[in-house]
């Protein structure tokens, strides 16, 4: 997991990265836009209307001049101006091209205005005596004319707040189903080959197994010999529990198993478990004490029937690991009962020696985490079991002597 | 038939577990076990001789038992009684074997006398070798299957039904103990809940055919909270 949130980490800071380098292009892009622009593209027209100076001639007609900050502002387009009345006859020019003419038609007017003017870029604004035509120097300015429907800009406005929350969104949840999807991935890789470790060790457990218990049985007369080989019978035995433990907690762990919520008869299935237990060789100085309620015999909870006797084994394993000098294995199903309440307990405890008070807290503490504990793997099942099937567990030594589980099924 | 004369083939494509379960086998008693590593062999030697059991591997080199399973069947019939001895633990794994039609599904590693223990089930079940060998003997007592009696000191006492149908689930487990839940579920298939007051009943009438002090039982033996034992 400290993987993942790493990778998490470092797609996010990518992210941002990714963000700032745009927003940084951007940036560079507008001051490039306005150096090589020069402003071109935004004309001060009404400047330029300002500055056009009006004074009456001697013979009655007015004359029309630009002010110096006014020619300062064309020169520095290199453009030109001129004003045309309203029969389209320019009444005033500054700079004016040769080759334009000194009238215009309402064809040409109107096909300036739109877009160039023998090919020089204009732009024009209506004065009190007619038009303002501001010319630009050919090839400078790309004029086009834009037209949107009202609705589409309105429907813009208000889509495109929405499309930047969702691209926002997008940009946060994409890295994060990435890394999901690659941890899903590393989680079935690590699971399959868990489970064909698994696999792979039980042919030759099997051998073992076997060939320990020919030797066994050979070796009759030779009671050392026949003891070991009986230990490696169940070292070997011991070996399968923990490999089909890992491989159990491991599929619990990344819900890789199939596991079914069936109804079970809960008295049988702990019955059946501690009979196959006790039918597998088990060591006689281990007592067993199974003691079910009566009104419980009837009591069918839902469940995965193979889970169940799993966590009834490995709590006997437990109680077997914990005390090799032998011990009392109490398994009670009992109700207790609380002010209005009852609950269903399944009880295993042991009068042996306890454990430590390190071990007590893994126990109670164990968490998912990539690092597997040295021990205890057989009770870290007990308790993804007991959370598999929405059950409460505590562990804790006895008062007196040994150690206890409690599962509170209802 | 007797027992020990049913023919075994074994197939796994592990030489040395093939060589082990056989050996195993024949020291047990059983005098006819072929082995095929194969399903290719294994099919050769289904088709050429006779068989009453064929314990099956399901990941073969050259195929998987489970296809091979269906191919036997094809050739030999229903009869012929197959256990799948695997390494695939998996729950769908063994229900597919068990769904096919399989009379067991053994996972390994397991215990010799385990693999035994349910060869022998498996060819009791099919082969009704009760009726053959005809007795079982319990202590003094020398149970007829055929007659459904039991004898003990010249006296043969009649076995009711339910009685009959619980000593031979005992006599098929012997030496295991077997949850009363078990045992309630062969006397009463159809629902057993409710039925451990009648079992212990039946337990008790057993006794009284079986033991020479019923309250002191040496043979079938209570084992307190779980179930029943026959020694």
């Amino acid at each position: 997991m400290k993987k993942v949130e790493k990778l998490v980490k470092i797609l996010l800071i990518m992210v941002m990265m990714v963000a700032a380098l745009l927003f940084a292009d951007l940036v560079v892009l507008a001051l490039m836009v306005a150096q090589t622009d020069e402003g071109l593209t935004t004309i001060p027209l009404e400047e330029i209307s300002r500055q056009l100076q009006r004074t009456a001639g001697e013979d009655d007609n007015v004359h029309y001049s630009l002010s110096k900050q006014g020619m300062d502002i064309v020169d520095r387009f290199e453009g030109f101006v001129f004003l045309m009345e309203d029969t389209g006859n320019v009444v005033w020019s500054y700079h004016l091209p040769e080759e334009l003419p000194l009238h215009y038609t309402v064809r040409q007017i109107v096909q300036f205005t739109r877009f160039y003017l023998e090919d020089y870029p204009v732009f024009t604004r209506i004065v009190e005596d007619g038009v303002l035509v501001v010319g630009l120097p050919r090839q400078t300015v790309w004029k086009y004319q834009l037209y949107f429907r009202i609705a589409t800009v309105e429907l813009l406005s208000k889509i495109l707040p929405l499309l930047l929350l969702v691209n926002a969104v997008l940009l946060l949840l994409v890295p994060v189903i990435l890394i999901r999807r690659d941890a899903h991935r590393r989680e079935m890789q690590r699971t399959s080959w868990i489970a064909g470790v698994s696999h792979d060790i039980r042919t030759p457990l099997a051998l073992v197994i076997g060939y320990a218990d020919e030797l066994a049985h050979m070796a009759e007369r030779d009671m050392e010999i026949a003891a070991r080989a009986q230990r490696i019978k169940q070292q070997a035995l011991r070996i399968k529990t923990l490999v089909t433990n890992l491989n159990t907690s491991n599929k619990l762990a990344y819900g890789m198993g199939v596991w079914h919520r069936e109804k079970v008869l809960l008295p049988a299935i702990l019955r059946e478990s501690i009979c196959d237990m006790l039918n597998r060789d088990f060591d006689e100085k281990y007592d067993i004490d199974v003691r079910i309620e009566e009104t419980l015999e009837s009591l069918y909870v839902s469940g995965d029937a193979e889970l169940i006797k799993r966590l009834i084994e490995n709590l006997m394993n437990n109680a077997v690991g914990h005390n090799p000098q032998g011990c009392s294995i109490k398994i009670s199903l009992t109700q207790q009962h609380r002010f209005l309440f009852h609950k269903t307990v399944l009880e295993v405890s042991d009068n042996g020696c306890g454990v430590s008070r390190e071990q007590l807290r893994a126990f109670r503490f164990a968490r998912h985490s990539d690092k597997l504990p040295e021990h205890g793997l057989g009770v870290r099942l007990v308790r993804q079991i007991a959370m598999f099937h929405h059950w409460h567990v505590s562990f804790c030594n006895n008062p007196e002597n040994g150690f206890s589980c409690k599962i509170f099924i209802q | 038939m007797m027992q020990y004369e049913c023919r075994i083939l074994l197939v796994d494509d592990e030489t040395e577990l093939l060589q082990m379960v056989g050996k195993l086998l024949v020291k047990e008693g059983y005098k006819h076990v072929d082995r095929a590593a194969d399903c290719g062999e294994a099919l050769r030697q289904t088709q050429e001789n006779e068989y009453e059991l064929v314990l099956l591997d399901v990941m073969l080199p050259d195929g998987d038992g489970f296809t091979l399973f269906e191919q036997i069947r094809r050739i030999k019939g229903s009869r012929l009684p197959v256990i799948f001895l695997s390494a695939r633990d998996e729950d769908h794994a063994r229900l597919r074997g068990l769904g096919l039609g399989a009379d067991d599904y053994i996972t390994k590693p397991f215990l010799p006398e385990e693999l035994l223990l349910r060869v022998k089930a498996v060819l009791k079940r099919t082969y009704n070798l009760e009726d053959e060998t005809g007795s079982d003997r319990i202590g003094k007592a020398l149970v007829d299957w055929g007659a459904g009696t039991i004898c003990v000191d010249g006296e043969d006492y009649m076995l009711t039904a339910k009685e009959f149908m619980l000593l031979k689930k005992l006599c098929e487990n012997r030496g295991r103990i077997l949850s009363m839940n078990v045992l309630c579920d062969t006397l009463w298939p159809d629902g057993s809940y409710g039925y451990e007051n009648s079992l212990m009943v039946h337990i008790r009438h057993l006794r009284e055919k079986l033991e020479d002090n019923p309250s002191r039982p040496e043979h079938l033996l209570t084992v307190r909270g779980l179930g029943y034992k026959l020694k």
